[in-house]
């Protein structure tokens, strides 16, 4: 009898925690690589984007509805001088049940994570990224309230709002409204972002996109991703299509993407395509990719994408979650 | 009669079929024993002298861990061949891995020295020319000791033309780089070989020729051989 007891003391003590811990999640990724680009850089020992952060669910005593919150911020693992640079990616907070979920703060736009990310191909963000129209002003914007509604037979519709506040005129200072469809290995997003010149992104730039990704079975997907923006002086369209292959923890994975941007007066036209092998290795990964860039330089973020030069890029990484 | 009997008889009659069919085999498979024993004479007799004292020479000055540095730099630059082969066979999964397995022991393997694809769970395969036009439905048609390249078949000789052809040394500019690779590369594969010549019983020529055979049928069927069968070794 005492001895059941005190082993039940014992269980309980290390149950305790357990549950205390389980409303909030320590997680992260860490990745680095090595880039080797053709021209304008020589060899380079490079962060990929390494994040930690903690997000979670707080019961706010309400029947069906919880409340949620996220903070991510980025480390960099390999530049000088980052030792202060715990830049903030994400932090927002929120309530989520059956009716939906309803998000504040510094966060993904329903464009980024349903046009954009839902054609996300390659490990390299520079490859993985090049191009997505979202980055500018959709990317975890700051003063967001963003709407998602729950899943209704795979259909999702999603709004949101950037309310900055700053000293201009503009109450809202743009928005963005998309819908999903997702079942059957297929998932397919539409949206349309709109943004202000006087408002707190400083941009006049709307956005639209469409993407489609289909799991043609266990190993194949194939993704397709159009994008327009029109921004004065800056408008362009994007297309792009790429696809993966997986054998047991090998994936293949090849992509083309084209790009036109018109800045008023000229018009200039760019490609790349880029082919990568990636080994999952438990909660690791490691991969090597090549990128191919004509008439494509960079980023398609911020007003002043330079559609112009050739480069080539290769790239060994390393990639560990948690 | 009983049943015990019965049986020992339905396996000598079985024996005995089998047995003829292995003569006649042999005649088939090797018509050209005459040319064959004397280049495989020229072959053992050259390995004696020369390739033999070398290797084992390279042995003894090379450490353990440098030797298998060698091996999977071979293996590594093999992987190539072995790919494109598997594409020619249309197995796409097959070749997908050897893609993967080149191009991560080329770069976190160290140019190939590493094999870091193996513990990372990539299958090696091991395709050429030859098993190709095997899985094409082609004979091996006789039995073929070439000079120097040692035991072949026709099928299998006329294979090692595009073997040569993609394979990555053969593309090295620098001649004398090139011929360097060559070398080790025999010696390499002869040093391979030292522990497993040790098995060698009974007439050499036969029992390279039967071996090799048995090998390459075992290697262009990918092991899935109709009467073969794990417990019968």
């Amino acid at each position: 009898m005492k001895k059941s007891l005190i082993a039940l003391a014992v269980a309980g003590a290390m149950v305790a925690p357990m549950v205390a811990q389980a409303d909030a999640t320590l997680y992260g990724s860490m990745r680095i690589e090595l880039n080797d680009w053709d021209s304008g850089s020589s060899l380079d020992l490079n962060d990929n984007s390494s994040r930690v952060g903690i997000k979670g669910d707080v019961d706010l005593g309400l029947e069906g509805t919880k409340g949620i919150f996220q903070w991510e911020f980025n480390i960099n693992t390999t530049d000088d001088n980052q030792y202060g640079d715990l830049g903030e990616r994400l932090g927002l907070i929120g309530a989520t049940g059956g009716w939906g979920t309803a998000l504040v703060g510094r966060q993904y736009h329903p464009h980024f994570l349903w046009v954009n990310l839902n054609a996300y191909t390659f490990s390299d963000a520079t490859m993985a990224e090049a191009g997505f129209l979202g980055n500018t002003g959709h990317k975890r914007t700051e003063n967001t309230l963003a709407y998602v509604s729950p899943s209704m037979n795979g259909f999702s519709v999603a709004a949101g709002a950037v309310i900055a506040g700053s000293a201009d005129s503009e109450d809202v200072d743009g928005h963005n409204i998309a819908a999903k469809y997702s079942g059957n290995g297929l998932t397919a997003a539409i949206s349309f972002g709109d943004l202000k010149s006087n408002g707190a992104v400083g941009l006049d730039r709307e956005v639209v996109g469409a993407s489609v990704k289909y799991a043609i079975n266990d190993a194949a997907t194939v993704m397709a991703r159009y994008e327009d923006a029109d921004q004065t002086g800056n408008d362009q369209k994007v297309w792009a299509l790429s696809g993966t292959y997986k054998i047991e923890n090998t994936t293949l994975k090849l992509g083309y993407t084209d790009l036109e941007v018109d800045n008023g007066t000229t018009t200039a036209d760019g490609d790349f395509w880029a082919a990568e092998v990636h080994q999952k290795m438990g909660k690791g990964a490691v991969y090597a990719a090549y990128a191919d860039f004509n008439d494509f330089s960079g980023y398609a973020s911020g007003a002043g994408i330079a559609a112009t030069g050739d480069n080539e890029l290769f790239t060994v990484g390393y990639r560990l979650d948690f | 009669m009983n049943t015990k009997i019965k049986g020992f008889l339905a396996a000598g009659v079985i024996a005995a079929v089998l047995s003829q069919n292995a003569i006649a085999q042999e005649n088939d498979v090797d018509p050209w024993e005459g040319f064959n024993r004397a280049m495989f004479s020229f072959n053992d007799t050259l390995d004696t002298i020369a390739l033999k004292p070398l290797t084992k020479g390279y042995k003894a000055v090379m450490p353990d861990a440098a030797e298998k540095g060698v091996s999977n730099f071979f293996d590594n630059l093999a992987d190539v061949g072995t790919m494109i082969n598997n594409l020619l066979q249309a197995k796409f999964d097959n070749a997908a891995q050897d893609l993967a397995r080149v191009t991560f022991n080329s770069t976190f393997g160290l140019a190939g020295f590493i094999d870091v694809a193996t513990p990372m769970g990539i299958e090696k395969h091991n395709e050429d020319f030859g098993q190709t036009l095997g899985h094409l439905g082609i004979e091996s048609g006789p039995y073929l000791v070439l000079p120097f390249f040692g035991p072949s078949s026709v099928r299998d000789g006329i294979g090692k033309i595009p073997d040569s052809m993609v394979d990555p040394v053969a593309h090295v500019d620098d001649t004398g780089a090139r011929n360097a690779l060559y070398l080790t590369r025999v010696i390499d594969t002869r040093s391979r070989l030292l522990e497993t010549e040790k098995l060698i019983a009974g007439d050499k020529y036969t029992f390279i020729r039967d071996a090799y055979l048995q090998k390459r049928e075992f290697d262009v069927l990918d092991g899935n051989l109709e009467n073969y069968d794990d417990s019968n070794f």
